[in-house]
């Protein structure tokens, strides 16, 4: 509700411009927002994954399990769960009313990273170092499917395999990316390869398909990212289109980008730089231009996240794991301070109104209290805010207040 | 539409200043100037003493429950902002900073931020987990009398004896608008403040003895609610609103001066109800309980009574 009370122009900013805040709570490897941007999970190289609540920016829980580096994070869409991967061979499933591990699976490798299901919290996808990628259903008894590698349709393919793993958001299908540069399609329904892309020849490090399934971008080890048109998921496979669009490098300076992340309606893409610039780049998707480089870090940047409710993006560093938010910093408007303060661009000569020192007697009062028949609706809310997001009502994570 | 269902006289051997019910609606809590909070057990027709937690060293003005009532909140004339945990019926924190009384308490609906409002005119945010003061409000020129979050728990409101009704962004403490009642020339003490449930308007009590409500996006008065024959609710004390939404109509309730419950239709501004709480003092607290399903009254000579409604 604030935001309609705040300059419009501020509040229609897209994308953050300003350092605002570091926060150094332990080394921190992965960062994920909550859906509704209210919570936010960091996992430390030690394993412990923090809840740190975004209103306060204090750490509200402190989940203790994981005994190696957490590699990802994946919030539930309701916000109660939270699926967990790490260096210790493990990916757990956390509820946060408990703040305990209710599923837990145990691999025979490390985990590249795992992805929840955006339809089933109960199953989740997770990319194995020198394994095949599985899907995994941890409702009851672990349940393990592999999933392939190879590329479909490719005779003879060169020995590889996958490095990342993706949910499309509406489930259907999982996106996978290999060590020679080749995106899989997995149909998540039967398990089977339905398709393969030949991106490049080098690792796919990330995948990323935009919140409103309208965009996607492939990060590799060749220093671009590539970003595609998204197929339309309804019509068969066979007659999907991967159309590029941009190609996104900084040949000057030869950075490898880490993570990757768009805004809420795919027309922004961050990207964090992992070589001689510390910085976050943002460009805009439509034409594929550099429009914002957030500045301020003294280290390389690791892990990246977009708040868009609050317009907030946040990196960790790799040598200290520190966090540094972007946001945008919106001036106190005077105006507010009083009902008949004016802000104005310049100096206006006065001119007294023909009743501005009339004498208003008592009856004005009542003339005001007998036009007041408009129709009043206390009960029906607002849809969505100023920012366009719909107000939706998320999980309460538990806040204890410590004891002195 | 309300029948009394039991009464708890004599909570405190002292004046009873104010009383809340937790949000489960399992439990009550009472303050006094005798400087204790009583806690007590809520059945459908009794209220059972449970415990008492002591500590303040001067009376108690306000106390709130966090959202999932395991918590108290107190704010006292010594200066300090205790938090309670109830199973323990200890004090896990003292928030230290308001200058003067500390007069209002108001939890966010995450319970991870409490605000509050002191004599000292200013208001503070707090958090809860590291007990540290986020933020100082000020913008006031005389005692916070009364707070309220919108439902999102992204704007603060604040009532003052300034006369002022300041709205605050939480996130970073600026002061987003101010309203300010003044057509008849002056403006009276702001004694309670409140958001209606979609949090669109805002309820206001003033010491002219009209409830006002604001359309404060158009910083304009909706609605004027007047006591019978257009005389005034309250005077000199600050006494507690409330929606209430669980009949066809939404209702606004008040207490007045003089031992009664108004209920106002907000539509046409009628008193549609008027519940005697066959006291003669001042009703301090109105509560609506389930949209006002139930009610708790409190007046100022100790009396407090539950209701609840008869027909849907």
């Amino acid at each position: 509700m604030n935001l309609s009370l705040l300059d419009p122009f501020a509040v229609a900013k897209e994308y953050p411009d300003t350092l605002i805040q570091t926060l150094a709570y332990g080394h921190s490897t992965q960062i994920r927002f909550s859906q509704k941007g209210d919570y936010l999970a960091s996992g430390l190289a030690d394993g412990i994954i923090l809840i740190i609540d975004t209103d306060t920016n204090s750490t509200i829980q402190v989940l203790r399990d994981h005994t190696r580096a957490i590699t990802s994070l994946c919030w539930s869409k309701c916000g109660r769960y939270l699926l967990s991967s790490s260096r210790d061979w493990k990916v757990n499933l956390w509820d946060l009313s408990s703040c305990k591990v209710i599923r837990s699976c145990n691999f025979e490798c490390p985990v590249w990273c795992s992805v929840m299901n955006p339809a089933n919290k109960f199953q989740f996808v997770a990319a194995l170092v020198d394994n095949d990628p599985v899907f995994v259903d941890v409702e009851n008894e672990p349940k393990i499917t592999q999933l392939a590698t190879s590329p479909y349709g490719v005779e003879n393919p060169p020995r590889q395999s996958t490095l990342t793993v993706n949910f499309t958001p509406d489930a259907k299908y999982i996106f996978t990316g290999t060590s020679k540069g080749w995106l899989n399609v997995i149909e998540t329904s039967t398990a089977q390869l339905v398709r393969s892309l030949n991106v490049c020849g080098s690792n796919i490090k990330n995948i990323e398909i935009s919140p409103n399934s309208a965009k996607l971008a492939v990060n590799s080890s060749d220093r671009i990212i590539r970003q595609y048109t998204m197929p339309k998921l309804e019509v068969p496979v066979g007659e999907w289109e991967f159309e590029l669009e941009n190609r996104y490098q900084d040949a000057v300076n030869r950075l490898q980008w880490n993570a990757l992340r768009f805004n809420h309606n795919s027309e922004y893409l961050c990207a964090s730089t992992l070589g001689a610039t510390h910085d976050v780049y943002i460009w805009e998707t439509a034409l594929g231009s550099l429009i914002k480089i957030l500045e301020g870090s003294n280290d390389e940047l690791l892990a990246v996240d977009w708040n868009y409710r609050k317009c907030w993006i946040v990196a960790s560093t790799m040598d200290t794991g520190t966090l540094f938010i972007w946001s945008v910093v919106i001036p106190q408007k005077w105006s507010a301070l009083a009902p008949d303060f004016e802000e104005i661009e310049q100096n206006i000569d006065y001119e007294e109104k023909e009743d501005e020192f009339d004498y208003v007697d008592e009856d004005d009062m009542n003339k005001q209290i007998e036009e007041e028949g408009e129709e009043v609706d206390i009960l029906r809310r607002e849809e969505v805010d100023a920012r366009g997001f719909p107000f939706v009502d998320s999980f309460v994570i538990d806040s204890v207040p410590v004891s002195e | 539409m309300y029948k009394l269902k039991f009464a708890l006289d004599k909570a405190h051997e002292l004046p009873v200043s104010t009383g809340k019910v937790s949000p489960d609606g399992t439990l009550l809590a009472t303050a006094s100037t005798d400087k204790t909070i009583k806690l007590w057990k809520l059945q459908p027709d009794g209220a059972t003493y449970w415990k008492t937690l002591a500590g303040h060293t001067k009376g108690i003005s306000s106390v709130e429950f966090s959202p999932n009532s395991r918590f108290l909140a107190s704010a006292s004339d010594d200066l300090t902002i205790r938090i309670w945990d109830l199973d323990l019926a200890e004090t896990i924190q003292i928030l230290r900073g308001h200058t003067y009384h500390v007069t209002v308490l108001k939890f966010h609906h995450r319970g991870s931020i409490l605000a509050s409002g002191s004599a000292d005119e200013n208001i503070r945010i707090w958090d809860l987990r590291r007990a540290k003061c986020m933020k100082v409000l000020s913008a006031h020129s005389d005692p916070i009398s009364s707070l309220d979050f919108s439902f999102d728990g992204t704007v603060i409101v604040s009532g003052s004896y300034d006369g002022l009704i300041r709205l605050f962004d939480l996130e970073t403490g600026q002061c987003l608008k101010t309203l300010i009642y003044d057509k008849s020339g002056s403006s009276y003490p702001v004694s309670h403040v409140a958001f209606s449930p979609n949090s669109r308007y805002i309820s206001s009590s003033s010491l002219d003895g009209f409830i006002r409500l604001w359309d404060y996006m158009n910083n304009k008065v909706v609605k004027t609610f007047q006591n019978v024959n257009g005389s005034s609710v309250a005077e000199k004390y600050c006494l507690s609103t409330g929606f209430v939404t669980c009949f066809e109509k939404p209702l606004i309730c008040s207490g007045d001066e003089r031992g009664k419950v108004l209920f106002w239709d907000i539509q046409s501004k009628e008193i549609v109800l008027q519940l005697d709480t066959g006291s003669h003092s001042p009703v301090m607290e109105v509560e609506p309980i389930s949209n006002g399903k139930r009610l708790m009254t409190l007046c100022m000579d100790g009396q407090i009574r539950f209701w609840e409604s008869e027909h849907e």
